[in-house]
């Protein structure tokens, strides 16, 4: 990993936001899997470094989404450049042992491309959890022990031969995971905080830090402004000083949304397409939220945006073209920005 | 008779050939493209973590290769109930359906792999009937899902909570469900109740017919039409002349057979699956065929050659259509 080089990631939209359901994909009204597909080949030619699928069983309009590891490994499939990552992977949902046997069957497959970025989970996932039949976990205490021991568990078995484990949640009693993963030691593990938005601020918990310190070779902030991220990256300071890790070798990066078009007569008829499907104004306020918390401008105003992050040390950008379906967004930033970062 | 099917089971372990140890996507990838060009029915790919000494997961493997694939169908044989929580099986399996155009064949089971579950840390219970209970179960919520738009139910092993899957799974009313094993009493019942097509692994001709009269009562018992399941064994093939090739096979099949359940004892391990020339292998079809076989999931046993997969589609399989 090349942790000054500045990277920019394609998020896959898997679910429709449209409707005030959800902030991500303001403009998509279902899920075209041939849309998707197409998406997916184009960050590969634009010059993207990555394509990202998010983690949840029942978001945005209808509930409908894709499944997270059945899309990524699709993506692995047919890209052959483009990393590929989990945004994130929700250590609720499956056993730590069968993530590990899946992650390093995937980087197998992908040739060594995959980005494992995971999360202990968060109270904004009761209501999924639940309907889904998983036993839910209040306490954020011990969501996160139990994220502990799931990194503890998957790093294990990416490394050792035979791996036995009595834990306080997991048992594993002469596990083999083979074959390894292709990256060495492992793949890159993001583990991330939360908030920045408003409506997402409560999720997660600080204490999510120390593990960062532990286990974390990139961390990730959830759409935020250049205050908020200064904040949580000086937290992060501190807990690495705490720890005796080295701040400068965790790798931090920004998932958020871009808001772009050639001009400011463009940005207006964006917006208020984005106001025509979602007319409750849910996600989508005023413009001086949009330009500090998310990319929102031209291409050189989103341009100048980038480098204010970049200055804190963020060189990693998941990116959610909100105008999608359209292409336009992506290819006007391939075209105008990327170049600029190369 | 004709509309015999045949699919082929990718060797997606170290231990799935008679005449290669090791495990490549890079080959099983080009070999699954080339089943569908050779007009195969179907691909699956077995749901364990531990066979033999390096294994892909099953579904991270099936996903790419619906990807790369476009109008053979795919599924697991079979996913195993107590691996993963059904009702996210349920989105998996949609979100499957909908990547590969309704392509899904959704083969479930109830496990016998012990050391794997205890290895793994999943829950396993030694009683066949709690096992086949669960899957019941996880079959019920998994149908709901695709189904229904708001899924409530209260099972002993598992429960949903108002749960919504969505999108909807490509094929209507949904994707057919496989259920495998050869249990008389309780799988084959669940078989005539829940499934749309049925897997054993290989047996004798008569005692495939015999499992099938046993699988009819259960339809007449239990109001089901016994017309309606797909009848499909999974056996190991390999068309060959070849003396030292027999003998490199049987040899391979006796050194494992100590440790797999699937495997037949080695008196005549040959005949208890498909293996020999042309003539040979075509006798053995036909013989299953009698026996009421309406579908073949075939592990060839010459992976990475192609030549069965080829022999078999160019020379056998046409006059089984």
């Amino acid at each position: 990993m090349t942790p000054n080089k500045v990277e920019f990631g394609f998020a896959l939209p898997i679910f429709p936001g449209a409707g005030d359901s959800h902030s991500r994909t303001p403009l998509l009204r279902e899920i075209d899997w041939s849309l998707l597909r197409k998406s997916i080949s184009a960050s590969e030619k634009l010059g993207f470094g990555s394509v990202w699928v998010a983690d949840h069983l029942m978001l945005g309009l209808n509930e409908s989404i894709l499944e997270c590891w059945t899309t990524l490994s699709a993506v692995a499939a047919i890209s052959s450049r483009l990393r590929i990552g989990t945004i994130h992977l929700y250590n609720l949902f499956r056993s730590p042992s069968l993530v590990a046997k899946m992650a390093s069957t995937l980087d197998n497959i992908s040739s060594g491309r995959l980005d494992f970025f995971v999360d202990p989970g968060h109270a904004g996932l009761k209501e999924e959890c639940t309907a889904y039949g998983f036993p839910w976990i209040e306490r954020d205490e011990e969501r996160i022990e139990r994220f502990d021991e799931a990194l503890q568990i998957i790093k294990r078995m990416w490394t050792e031969e035979t791996v036995s484990f009595e834990g306080r949640y997991y048992t594993l009693k002469n596990a083999t995971c083979n074959p390894k993963p292709v990256q060495k030691p492992f793949p890159p593990i993001w583990i991330g905080t939360m908030g920045g938005e408003g409506w997402s601020d409560g999720f997660g918990t600080e204490k999510i830090f120390r593990l960062i310190a532990k286990y974390a070779d990139v961390w990730n902030n959830t759409p935020a402004s250049v205050k908020w991220c200064t904040g949580k990256l000086q937290r992060l300071r501190d807990e690495c000083l705490s720890a005796g890790r080295d701040y400068g070798k965790i790798v931090k990066s920004l998932e958020t949304m871009i808001i772009i078009a050639k001009n400011h007569a463009g940005l207006d008829r964006l917006m208020k397409q984005i106001r025509s499907h979602n007319p409750k104004a849910t996600f989508y306020r005023g413009e001086t939220q949009l330009r500090e918390t998310y990319l929102y401008g031209t291409p050189d105003e989103c341009i100048e945006r980038i480098n204010q992050y970049v200055k804190l040390g963020m060189t990693r950008f998941i990116l959610w073209f909100v105008d999608f379906p359209s292409d336009e967004g992506m290819k006007l930033f391939a075209d105008h920005v990327l170049p600029k970062f190369r | 008779m004709r509309g015999l099917k045949f699919g082929v089971c990718l060797a997606s372990w170290n231990e799935a050939s008679a005449f290669y140890a090791g495990l490549d996507y890079n080959l099983i990838k080009p070999y699954a493209m080339l089943c569908e060009e050779l007009g195969y029915d179907t691909l699956w790919a077995p749901d364990h973590f531990i066979l033999g000494d390096a294994m892909y997961e099953c579904w991270t493997l099936l996903a790419a290769i619906a990807a790369v694939t476009q109008k053979i169908r795919i599924g697991p044989l079979l996913l195993c109930y107590s691996h993963r929580n059904p009702s996210l099986v349920a989105k998996m399996a949609a979100t499957l359906d909908v990547i590969s155009g309704g392509r899904v064949n959704f083969g479930f089971g109830a496990g016998w792999h012990k050391d794997e579950h205890l290895a793994y840390g999943l829950g396993w219970s030694d009683e066949p009937a709690k096992r086949i209970h669960g899957m019941i179960e996880a079959i019920e919520i998994v149908k709901a899902l695709w189904t229904q738009e708001h899924v409530t139910y209260q099972g002993t092993s598992f429960s949903t909570n108002a749960a919504v899957c969505n999108p909807k799974p490509v094929q209507k009313p949904h994707p057919p469900i496989w259920i495998g094993g050869g249990g008389e009493k309780l799988l084959l019942r669940a078989v005539a109740n829940y499934a749309d097509g049925w897997n054993v692994p290989a047996l004798p001709a008569d005692e495939y017919a015999r499992k099938l009269r046993v699988l009819k009562e259960h339809c007449e018992r239990n109001g089901r039409q016994f017309e309606k399941i797909e009848k499909s064994m999974e056996t190991r093939i390999m068309v060959t002349n070849d003396e030292w090739e027999t003998e490199k096979i049987k040899k391979w099949l006796i050194s494992f057979s100590s440790y797999n359940i699937h495997a037949p004892p080695p008196t005549d391990i040959l005949d208890k699956y498909i293996i020999g020339n042309s003539e040979v292998c075509c006798r053995r079809i036909e013989e299953y065929q009698k026996a009421g076989v309406q579908h073949f999931t075939l592990y060839p046993l010459d992976f990475p050659s192609t030549r069965t997969v080829k022999i078999l589609s160019q020379n056998i399989i046409p006059s089984f259509r």
